[in-house]
């Protein structure tokens, strides 16, 4: 590879200047770790660099001493597995967390920078295909969102690498510069040219948008121009005027490659939005390129150059010329800018190439098309520039004339093309007549055109007939003698359109310059002009901020003192600036933060980060970031389950220490995430700590709140708890029950789902009884149309990732060490305390609602609850607790669908609870607080009763036997 | 543990005629010695000496040319708040454990001290002869200030009732301002005599409620100038104020204004004495004229440098140009004509705490003067030849000393 560089290499391009920055960024790499080889780059891009590690390689590649063994433009093993490295790994690493720093936004760069050609664009479009298609593969939600987050993030990379309107030019050169066989060159210039130009960059980018736009997972994303047809076709434009522009436009094979790249553009669907921007885009670069572009369209193919010239005529008249039919305002003799200047150009792009003027000339005749779309203006613009070609003219006249008079024509033409070819025809005989009177004389005297006029006179159209009244009363102008001109009587009000009409025979239009267009810059213009000038801007402002003056306070007189107006030379030879050096961003000195955290984009730097209960940026950005960091990698390597242990204890201990808003919400969801990244595993885990780790309460009932909620987004119901809001209170906290009804508006995500769970069951019961109070069914109106409601109540379908691991992760796992616990404390321990009790009951009646009626374990779910709630009937005085049990037991018997398999298998204790039933029920008072509980327990009562009425033989013989 | 190191020789600043600015300034050397942060720098001794204090209260003394430290010694139990020079041999620290001590090192004395760095052993050591010993207020960070003064001015400062003996005493000495009892007030004392001779008040200025308010002084300057002694002072509420006492007049606040919105956090005048520059921990660099009279008050022009932080700032003794030590890291040269930023030296890792010139040395000013006896000492001792050139040449360089967070002092050679 080594051969390929010589060129480079003997190019005095390092100044001693540079030498000096690079050597010490050496010096500095050195001190880590020597990086001698391309493989040492790859691994150092391998083995999960931090940001400052990321930035020195990086720079290193694109600045330092990198170029003497690697030249990442030229394909080849090395620089592909750096560049797939970049793609797949540093990008979903640390894109994310990239902010809008100096610091951070020159890595971005360097990022870019080294994907800035061939093998790079190729990796990303190649990486977005597959992250598609895995997108649409994968089911699990986390799994998706993390793809979801790698798309969106690509895509952004892909529209920076694209971006500028330089790229293409830069990616010739570099590919002219670093490879040297020709064929190699031309090889990755056409696989270039595919990429961006036939669509591959387009289409990919496009299915990734709509991917994005169907996740709802990533907010808002603005539409990405490359994913765009007009925009990119806009963009390759730019792009195809700037190598235009270039000092190489001479070279012959650079001719072909940039002709091979616009007739790909062309390809692309969006002619007008690729030529429009071509062409203005030339008349900015004051027409420069206008020769080298009629260079370059006179190699593309026959019909790509039709296509070509059509499509700028419809440019010219879209975007330059005034949108006006009438001439009254402008001086006689006096060719309007727009005009002249349009006629510039398109003469300066024709030039005289015989092909290409033979398409204008064809394009003035046919019927269909001149005049139609576009107004006189643009047919004075061909004419303009067909003017010294009396061949074409003439021939253009008789085909015209020829059209004009036909019978069918006549007859079947709309008006308004009607219209169109008598104007054509009238500009054209002008321009013939001042060439060669004879010529006109000729065609004047021509059988075609008194047979034309016949016909036309013959017309029954008034309006056909009013034109070839005015075309003949012109011709005859010209042609004839005022004694012998042909005359008609017009109506008053046809006057003066029959004026305008017949000065149509009298325009005459010079080719003025292409400047002339500049004059009045129409909108699409502007916007390219501000790209050009934005350079310029930016110079400004950077001088104005240097010029910066500064309001004093001052005890006597405040005023403002201008410094810097440095009138007097300084001897003083500054010294560069070093290598960085960043300004301040904020006003307030207060507020000046110069180490800056950034966000962890790797787990074992999350940990680190939430451990750090000193550091508050640091801390509070660790917490921000856990949840979507932990989601990202959650299917992405192996960093969360290696460390997923660690990470859990450490969120379950994490301390408000630094009064965070929202802090409850953030640990919460990040445990829920950890949870998920893991369920099988972390179920157990967490069941573990809440009954073994040496928790508080609160940690405790987070512990289970995660579990419910972890059971709830696995089974798919997460989208009805989005909008929960997961404020968990400090449960001792708490004010009585009733107080706290009345004062405490927030409620824990477990109390939420609990209530809405209850009301979907309990709202069929009520309603049920309220249907039968009101008298027997069959006398009630039914409706018909209850197919819509039929439809509404069928389930969704959802793929129920809980039911596989339900009972061996989630619920056995805390039942099981309940009864563990009871055996070694007693009733007496912390978890019959009215705070746990009612959320763990919860928590297991969620988990078991959650699991679905069709889990394979449920029967011994069903009867484990059972036998754990029948156990602790005597500790239920807590309303609070009883309310929980209810719950608890309203839940299973609503999950536990088969009911005859209830009665067989659990009847024991299912008389055993409805004895008990009806004894709380009885027991309860009439009071407002009671009031819950007692519809709940109705509705357990309903339920049971149900069982017991259908199935009650089958009980009796359950009974018999006992 | 290696005391100096050859930061980066390759990279010194090669002057390039054809190009309008010179590349990014290199250090010269590295001297690690220090634990703590580096508070204090000054080069003494007509640059054959470099003299540094951190934050535990050790002092190192540096050779200059041989780059090695000549006498280590904890001077004080708390941080190093200032050090000076004072005359021949005498050398005045200033630290947080409320004292201001006068130590007296002669050169010849230098091999009987302990060379090993703290960074090294922090046991304790021989200090050298401790001539006086002040009690002082530092609860404040603000630094003293030493000026000599003619015996004239002192009899009027410490009142007119002193009889003849006592006014004996007080030649060829020096005052030296503290932050005073009451934090917003100057304290001035006289050496040899430990005596304090006058209370300099903070002039009422802002707004009512603040009058009274304390305002704690930050950093203060006092030089005698003809027949009068100036004050400068800095606050923390941004306020700088200038006091001119005379011996017809006692002290006089002439000039008062607040260019900055946050504690100032250093001050030094022009050698000339035209003008004074103030750096704050906001991104102000002002500069105040110093005016004679009350009716000759300037307005005092503003550099906002987009840096907040910037201490320690200090004039070179040619007045050509001026450096501060940045919390960002970076010592910034401004040209003290155009207040142009005419180099940033980056190379400390944390904020830099503390900024010296090496003193310009003209060529002739050595004859007569007692700094060129020292000088002339240190070199007869020494062998001539290649030795007495390094050290001249040391001596010669346009030196620039900066100490940062990190323990490290750096030297750049720098216009």
């Amino acid at each position: 590879m080594d051969d390929f560089l010589t060129p480079v290499k003997t190019t005095p391009l390092t100044e001693s200047t540079e030498n000096g920055l690079s050597l010490s960024k050496e010096t500095k790499l050195t001190t880590n770790k020597p990086i001698t080889s391309a493989e040492d780059i790859i691994d150092v891009l391998r083995s999960q660099p931090d940001g400052q590690q990321l930035q020195d390689v990086l720079s290193y590649i694109n600045h330092g001493g990198a170029r003497n063994f690697l030249q990442i433009t030229v394909p080849g093993p090395v620089s592909s597995q750096l560049i797939n490295a970049l793609v797949t790994i540093i990008i979903p690493d640390f894109w994310e967390s990239l902010g809008k720093q100096k610091s951070q936004r020159l890595i971005k760069q360097d990022i870019i920078t080294c994907l800035r050609n061939t093998s790079g664009i190729g990796a990303i479009v190649a990486r977005l295909k597959a992250l598609v298609l895995e997108s649409k593969q994968k089911k699990g939600r986390g799994e998706r969102k993390s793809v979801v987050q790698h798309i969106s993030n690509l895509l952004e990379v892909l529209e920076l690498v694209l971006h500028d309107g330089n790229t293409t030019y830069e990616i010739w050169k570099s590919i002219y510069f670093h490879i040297a066989s020709p064929l190699q060159r031309t090889l990755i210039w056409k696989e270039f040219v595919s990429l961006v130009a036939s669509g591959k960059v387009l289409t990919a980018s496009a299915q990734a948008e709509d991917v994005l736009k169907e996740s709802k997972e990533v907010p808002s994303v603005n539409r990405a121009w490359i994913a765009t047809g007009s925009d990119t076709s806009k963009w390759l434009g730019r792009n195809i005027v700037l190598m235009l522009g270039s000092k190489d436009a001479d070279d012959d094979t650079y001719q072909t490659d940039l002709s091979l790249l616009l007739r790909k553009s062309m390809t692309l669907g969006y002619l007008d939005s690729l030529v429009g921007e071509i062409i203005c885009s030339t008349v900015l670069t004051q027409g420069k390129s206008v020769v080298a572009l009629s260079k370059l369209v006179s190699k593309l193919l026959l019909h790509e150059q039709k296509k070509f010239i059509v499509s700028v005529l419809s440019v010219i008249s879209g975007q330059f010329l005034k949108f006006s039919n009438s001439n009254v305002n402008e001086k006689e003799g006096e060719t309007p800018k727009d005009i002249s200047g349009s006629a510039a150009l398109l003469a300066g792009l024709l030039s005289d190439n015989e092909r290409l003027l033979e398409i204008v000339v064809t394009w003035t005749t046919s019927a269909t098309t001149a005049g139609l779309n576009s107004s006189v203006r643009m047919l004075r613009v061909a004419f303009a520039v067909l003017s010294d070609n009396e061949d074409s003219l003439q021939q253009i006249l008789e085909k015209n004339l020829d059209i004009f008079g036909d019978q069918l024509f006549i007859k079947h033409t709309p008006i308004l093309q009607q219209e169109a070819l008598a104007q054509r025809l009238l500009l054209a005989c002008g321009y013939v007549h001042r060439k060669q009177p004879i010529a006109l004389l000729m065609i004047a005297r021509s059988s075609t055109h008194g047979s034309g006029m016949t016909n036309r006179i013959a017309a029954s159209s008034p309006r056909a007939r009013f034109l070839g009244m005015v075309v003949g009363v012109a011709i005859s102008e010209l042609v004839d003698k005022p004694e012998s001109r042909m005359k008609f009587d017009f109506d008053e009000s046809e006057k003066t359109e029959v004026e305008y009409l017949t000065d149509l025979t009298r325009i005459k239009d010079n080719i003025g310059t292409i400047e002339d267009l500049k004059m009045d810059e129409r909108e699409p213009q502007k916007r390219s002009k501000q790209i050009l000038t934005t350079q310029k801007a930016n110079l400004e402002s950077v001088k104005s901020n240097a010029k910066s003056s500064s309001k004093i306070t001052e005890i006597k007189v405040p005023r403002v003192v201008e410094i810097l107006d440095d009138s007097e030379d300084d001897d003083l030879v500054p010294y560069s600036k070093p290598d960085s050096d960043p300004e301040d961003d904020t006003e307030d000195a207060t507020l000046v933060q110069r180490n800056k955290p950034i966000a962890p984009v790797y787990v074992r730097d999350l940990i680190a980060g939430l451990k750090d209960s000193e550091n508050y940026d640091r801390h509070i950005l660790a917490l921000q970031t856990s949840t979507s960091l932990i989601r990202r990698k959650s299917n992405f390597g192996k960093e969360v389950i290696d460390h997923i242990h660690d990470l859990a204890s450490t969120l379950v201990g994490l301390q408000d220490n630094f009064d965070i808003e929202k802090f409850h919400e953030m640990r919460q969801q990040a445990m829920v995430a950890t949870l998920l990244a893991q369920p099988a595993e972390m179920g157990q885990w967490f069941a573990k700590a809440f009954f073994e780790g040496d928790y508080s309460l609160s940690q405790r009932v987070t512990l289970l709140t995660t579990m419910g909620l972890g059971a709830r987004e696995l089974a798919g119901y997460s989208s009805d708890d989005t909008n929960t809001p997961a404020v968990q209170s400090f449960p001792s906290k708490k004010l009585p029950e009733r107080l706290h009804k009345i004062y405490a508006t927030e409620i824990s995500p477990v109390e939420s789902i609990s209530k809405r769970l209850q009301r979907s069951v309990m709202e069929p019961l009520a309603l049920d009884a309220a249907d039968r109070l009101s008298g027997p069914s069959v006398l009630k109106v039914r409706t018909f149309s209850s197919r819509m409601e039929v439809e509404k109540k069928r389930k969704k379908v959802i793929p129920n990732e809980l039911a596989k691991i339900v009972s061996q992760s989630f619920f056995f796992p805390l039942t099981g060490r309940w009864w563990t616990h009871l055996q070694a404390y007693g009733n007496q321990s912390l978890y019959f305390s009215p705070i746990v009790l009612p959320v763990y009951l919860k928590t297991l009646a969620i988990i078991l609602h959650a699991s679905g009626p069709s889990t394979h374990s449920l029967p011994q779910m069903t009867s484990e609850l059972w036998d754990l709630l029948l156990s602790i009937r005597s500790n239920a005085d807590e309303p609070a607790i009883l309310e929980a049990w209810l719950f608890a037991v309203l839940m299973s018997l609503e999950v536990n669908e088969d009911k005859q398999r209830l009665a067989q298998d659990h009847a024991k204790a299912l008389l055993e609870i409805q004895g008990w039933m009806k004894l709380v029920f009885d027991r309860l008072g009439r009071g407002d607080e009671d009031e819950r509980i007692r519809s709940l327990a109705a509705g357990v009562l309903v339920r049971c009763g149900e069982v017991i009425e259908k199935y009650q033989r089958l009980l009796l013989g359950d009974l018999l036997d006992y | 543990m290696s005391s100096i190191t050859h930061a980066s020789k390759r990279h010194q600043p090669q002057t390039q005629a054809q190009t309008s600015n010179l590349p990014p300034a290199q250090p010269t050397y590295i001297l690690r010695g220090h634990n703590a942060q580096i508070h204090s720098l000054t080069f003494l001794r007509r640059n054959s000496r470099l003299l540094t204090g951190d934050a535990d209260g050790w002092v190192v003394l540096w050779g200059v040319a041989s780059k090695r430290p000549v006498a280590v010694w904890r001077a004080h139990e708390g941080s190093i708040l200032g050090i000076a020079e004072w005359s021949k041999d005498q050398i005045i620290t200033h630290g947080r454990d409320t004292t201001l001590k006068v130590w007296q090192l002669k050169p010849s004395e230098e091999d009987t001290f302990s060379k090993v760095l703290p960074v090294d052993d922090t046991a304790h050591r021989k200090q050298p002869w401790l001539l006086h010993s002040l009690r002082v207020n530092t609860l404040n960070f603000c630094s003293f200030s030493i000026c000599s003064a003619p015996s004239l001015i002192i009899q009027s400062l410490s009142g007119y009732e002193r009889s003849a003996e006592q006014t004996e005493s007080l030649n060829d000495s020096a005052l030296i301002a503290v932050p005073g009892a009451i934090e917003s007030n100057v304290d001035i004392f006289h050496l040899p005599s430990e005596k304090l001779l006058s209370i300099v008040k903070r002039p009422e200025y802002g707004s009512h409620a603040d009058k009274t308010q304390i305002d704690t002084l930050m950093s203060l300057h006092l030089q005698h100038l003809q027949s009068t002694l100036l004050l400068l002072t800095a606050h923390e509420s941004g306020t700088t104020t200038l006091h001119l006492f005379s011996a017809s007049h006692d002290w006089t606040p002439l000039y008062i204004s607040t260019p900055h919105t946050q504690p100032i956090l250093s001050l030094c005048p022009h050698p000339s004495y035209s003008v004074y520059y103030t750096s704050a921990a906001d991104d102000i660099i002002a500069v105040h004229s110093i005016p004679h009279d009350l009716a000759h008050t300037q307005t005092p022009r503003v550099l906002k440098t987009k840096h907040h932080g910037q201490q320690s700032l200090v004039v070179r003794s040619d007045g050509r140009i001026f450096a501060t030590a940045g919390w960002d890291g970076r010592v910034r040269v401004y040209s003290t004509k155009t207040l142009k930023e005419v180099a940033v030296l980056k190379w400390h890792g944390g904020a830099v705490g503390a900024v010296g010139f090496a003193e310009i040395l003209t060529p002739d000013d050595g004859d007569g003067n007692t700094d060129a006896e020292v000088a002339g000492e240190i070199e007869r001792r020494k062998p001539p030849g290649a030795e007495e050139r390094r050290e001249r040449k040391a001596q010669e360089t346009h030196w620039l000393g900066a100490g940062g967070k990190d323990g490290k002092v750096s030297l750049w050679e720098i216009y």
